[in-house]
């Protein structure tokens, strides 16, 4: 097992942190219309909240990416500590 | 699978789930760490699928943090949020999601692109169950052969099975 999954990881490249912002911000851009730094200011205010794929397309996905913010990050640990 | 340590842990977990992937798309998987514990794992753009009747691609994303178990000391990758979407050129067609944090549905659910606006609530759903669907009911051909890509998706959808903590 251990050397399929280090066959397969030939094709996996990780992404640094300074660089996860240009990718939000591709793909705010193709989805939204806006930038990257844009849709997080508009994230963090709470403005897509109650949008789901429904109503803006890619939105969700665009949310999982964006890097996690004071608030999120608080909520991840209440979730970690509930799902253990 | 467990590891040792964390980056042990998350590379046996980029690299199954890219095994799972790698049934449809042979696409570059994105991992990113946003920070000391906080991880995603990404294609972007979308990958591409292969398909005789129609355009498609496969948009993922997983987010994920490291825990160590109590009783063996191993670490395990725990996944915090999914989404998973099969889309055409008229936009999403299918997709799977987990987004509690933020977003006013915080339970698992399915999205069908010909129903709007329903959150069909589902049991947490993993990529491997995801993958065979879209190649069951989605005409997504597989890149491998039958006998592989079956023994891989039922390997490492046991392997989820047995380590998810919930469903």
């Amino acid at each position: 097992m251990a050397v399929a999954a280090k066959k397969t990881n030939e094709r996996v490249k990780w992404i640094k942190r300074d660089q996860a912002m240009t990718l939000v911000d591709a793909r705010a851009k193709r989805v939204l219309g806006i930038s990257g730094a844009e849709f997080m200011a508009k994230w963090n205010a709470g403005e897509y909240r109650n949008l789901d794929s429904d109503a803006c397309p890619g939105v969700i996905e665009l949310a999982l990416l964006a890097p996690p913010t004071g608030r999120a990050q608080r909520a991840r640990k209440k979730q970690a500590r509930s799902h253990r | 699978m467990p590891g040792r340590n964390k980056q042990e842990a998350i590379d046996s977990f980029c690299g199954f789930f890219k095994e799972s992937l790698s049934c449809i798309t042979d696409s570059f998987l994105h991992p990113v760490q946003h920070s000391a514990n906080q991880y995603l794992l990404t294609y972007e753009p979308p990958a591409p699928l292969l398909c005789q009747t129609e355009d498609r691609t496969l948009s993922v994303v997983q987010t994920f943090s490291c825990v160590r178990e109590t009783d063996t000391s191993l670490w395990k990758v725990r996944t915090n949020q999914y989404s998973y979407s099969l889309n055409g050129t008229g936009g999403e067609i299918v997709s799977y999601h987990w987004h509690p944090i933020g977003t006013a549905v915080c339970y698992p659910h399915l999205h069908v692109g010909s129903v709007a606006n329903v959150h069909f609530p589902t049991a947490r759903i993993s990529i491997e169950k995801f993958i065979r669907m879209l190649i069951d009911y989605y005409d997504i051909e597989p890149l491998l052969a039958d006998s592989r890509w079956k023994r891989i998706l039922d390997k490492n959808n046991k392997a989820f099975d047995k380590m998810a903590t919930w469903h």
